[in-house]
């Protein structure tokens, strides 16, 4: 267990690196956390990329190591043949941090959180389904090495268990973390989901910290999604569905401060973590990106800068075009199912798996709709609101995904995707809201 | 060689335990029902015959020991009820009773059960026969008003109602912790999860004994295939177009999972 997690952690400092190699280029001013949240994010996501890349041209898995030391190492000595005097090493702020008490609390619940799921990650072998058949299985179908083709006559192409359609994100991070020791290990096949329920928390804490300058509005938005009852299964679970709600979050930080190719990309990240990034996540924030421009221009040149960084995973929408056609596993009809806004009261607001979260959602945003109307931000991530929204209502109203709605099967996952950027959304508002009382009060 | 491995009973309904009469001719307006069992994290079907002579049910999860289950949340658990039975768990010591105090903070404090299904959607609490989330959210609702109406000239509705919020989330966030130690406590003694763990185990002997041979499985129930099927992902799979190479075929047969040699 403990090489597991040093190998484990010696892959996520590569992948901050390498993030950091890369996004440094498209930064704004951000503070130190939500700099390492992205690199992070930004590594996982170019790293498997590539690796998708090496394995589909015929590279061994052992070899991939040395292949993304190289190709880390490549991308820092840019950077540094890159560097403007003084502003290579433009040191983020480490002045001293003093946590008010409230910061303590949360940071305590934080650790708790962590310890929890570490300790059940060490009690428990892998063992809900679909971290075992599309998550972790194919992912250690790709270490062996015996069981993988991306050749599609092969009987194994994509892999012998789990669906094809699925994308590879998570199941290439877990083969390339084995192949640091050489080894699988039951600690690779869900470790991922504790790191991305971290950085969920960080990067919506320091989003509401850039957006609020509010420490306290902060600290509440990072209490919300640690209290959330089910949020917590997804750190150990094993699945991919806390891989998109960080990609998704860190897209509209990203939009928030004006990162443009860098939100594109992190949206892209949805969709390599799990096929519902497509059509969840993808159009919304493009959507939000556009609006939250003040001009047309400005929307024009802004958009196909998101759209840049979206086309980042044109190497496995051509892959799949060309050689796996279709987006989603299951049966492809159209169908429309009158009982769809009843069944969603029913069973999301209603039902005990989201507590009554989707209540406080649904209230902020219409107590705060004028305001946020008013507001560019806030007029993108009602737009963002809005179409999520009907994607959600279209996707499990119109087609086979209705089945997995009324059993539950799927339903909860999708709307957990959605709660980091809920949050963030939500406390805008209520920092928007906050800041017109001062505003008439000073008036 | 052939390996072989007895499966446990997993966290699915027992079909050997049919349906079991626990009351007869009983009222059931708030009472609850109680009984013991040796298993836990099963799940179960409550079934009763209305006053108005129709089948109702509700699914419950098992705990291990004697514990009363919430029935007063179902809409149909009123009146008198001709019959009360409980299908798909072995049950001892049962009755259909008013709940204490201590009965009511049992049923309150019961953990989130660890089952497959915990990850697609979460069971929930009940208080005093009411469902926890609309305690909290009434709980919130008052917070909200009272800060509202008592700071109404400093802050926003916006504010209050966030206030609210995290009040009652903080409610909620000590329930969940509690049934998370409550989890942990009990997590090694969960039935699937002791499965799981031979299953996981045994796999590695099937790796052992396969080497760098072919595999392939059949008729496996499914959790066995898929736990299976994760732990020789790095051996090399026989799809059906490889049929004719020889390899190690996994089976269930008599209740068990034996791994049969290839054929000389």
């Amino acid at each position: 267990m403990m090489t597991a997690f040093l190998a484990t952690l010696a892959h996520i400092l590569l992948n901050s690196v390498e993030g950091w190699a890369i996004s440094r280029h498209f930064y704004s001013d951000c503070g130190i956390v939500a700099r390492v949240c992205v690199s992070i994010l930004t590594g996982i996501y170019f790293e498997t990329l590539l690796i998708f890349l090496l394995l589909f041209l015929g590279l061994p898995v052992l070899s991939l190591p040395l292949a993304l030391l190289v190709s880390t190492a490549i991308l820092v000595s840019f950077s540094l043949w890159k560097k403007k005097r003084g502003q290579f090493f433009s040191r983020p702020d480490f002045s001293p941090f003093k946590p008010h008490w409230y910061e303590i609390i949360v940071g305590a619940v934080l650790l708790g959180k962590v310890i929890f799921s570490l300790w059940v990650l060490d009690a428990s072998p892998v063992y809900f389904d679909d971290a075992l058949t599309h998550w972790s299985a194919r992912g250690r179908a790709i270490f062996g090495g015996v069981n993988w083709s991306f050749d599609p006559n092969s009987p194994l192409f994509m892999g012998f268990t789990g669906h094809k359609h699925y994308p590879l994100m998570i199941p290439l991070w877990r083969a390339a973390t084995a192949a640091f020791t050489g080894e699988w290990n039951g600690v690779f096949a869900r470790v991922d989901g504790i790191l991305f329920f971290v950085l969920v928390i960080l990067t919506v804490w320091a989003a509401v910290k850039h957006f609020s300058q509010s420490r306290a509005l902060a600290a509440v938005s990072a209490f919300l999604l640690l209290s959330l009852p089910f949020h917590i299964w997804h750190s150990f679970s094993g699945f991919a569905d806390i891989g998109v709600e960080v990609f998704a979050v860190a897209s509209m930080a990203a939009l928030l401060r004006k990162e443009w190719f860098i939100a594109g990309f992190l949206a892209a990240g949805t969709a390599w973590a799990k096929n519902d990034g497509i059509v969840l996540f993808i159009p919304p924030l493009f959507l939000s990106c556009l609006i939250i421009q003040r001009t047309l221009p400005a929307a024009m040149k802004n958009g196909i800068r998101f759209l840049a960084g979206v086309c980042t995973l044109l190497p496995w929408f051509i892959f799949k075009l060309f050689l796996m056609p279709g987006i989603a596993p299951g049966e492809e009809g159209f169908s429309w199912h009158g009982d769809i806004f009843f069944k969603l009261i029913e069973i999301v607001i209603d039902g005990p798996t989201h507590t009554v979260f989707w209540i406080f959602v649904p209230v902020i945003l219409c107590l705060t709709f004028k305001n946020m109307f008013k507001d560019a931000i806030g007029r993108a991530m009602l737009a963002f609101s809005f179409l999520s929204f009907w994607v959600v209502v279209l996707v499990f109203g119109m087609t086979d995904a209705y089945r997995f709605l009324v059993n539950e099967m799927t339903i909860h996952r999708t709307m957990l995707q959605y709660y980091g950027v809920s949050v963030m959304i939500c406390l805008y508002a209520v920092f928007l809201s906050q800041k017109k009382e001062k505003e008439r009060h000073v008036g | 060689m052939v390996f072989f491995l007895c499966l446990l009973p997993g966290e699915q309904p027992d079909a050997s335990s049919g349906a079991r009469n626990v009351a007869r001719k009983v009222s059931l307006d708030k009472k609850v029902l109680f009984f013991n069992t040796a298993h836990g994290e099963r799940i179960f079907t409550v079934g009763w015959i209305d006053g108005a002579g129709q089948l109702q049910e509700k699914r419950h999860v098992s705990r291990k020991g004697f514990h009363g289950y919430e029935m007063r949340d179902h809409k149909g658990w009123s009146g008198e009820a001709e019959t009360v039975s409980v299908g798909g768990i072995k049950v001892d010591s049962e009755r259909v009773d008013f709940p204490n105090l201590s009965e009511e903070m049992d049923i309150f404090l019961a953990y989130e059960p660890w089952l497959r299904s915990s990850v697609n959607a979460l069971w929930g609490h009940t208080l005093f026969g009411f469902s926890w989330d609309r305690v909290v959210l009434l709980v919130g609702f008052l917070i909200t008003v009272a800060i509202y109406v008592v700071k109404k000239s400093s802050i926003s509705l916006t504010t209050a109602l966030l206030s609210g919020f995290v009040f009652l989330m903080i409610l909620v966030e000590i329930r969940t912790t509690y049934g998370h130690i409550r989890m942990a406590e009990k997590l090694k003694e969960n039935e699937s999860i002791a499965q799981a763990r031979g299953l996981a185990v045994f796999s590695r002997q099937l790796a052992g004994r396969i080497g760098e041979k072919h595999w392939s499985s059949e008729k496996l129930p499914s959790i066995a295939s898929i736990t299976i099927a994760y732990a020789l992902a790095g051996k090399r799979f026989a799809p059906p177009s490889l049929k004719d190479t020889p390899q190690y075929v996994i089976s269930y047969q008599n209740g068990g999972i034996v791994l049969i040699p290839p054929v000389r």
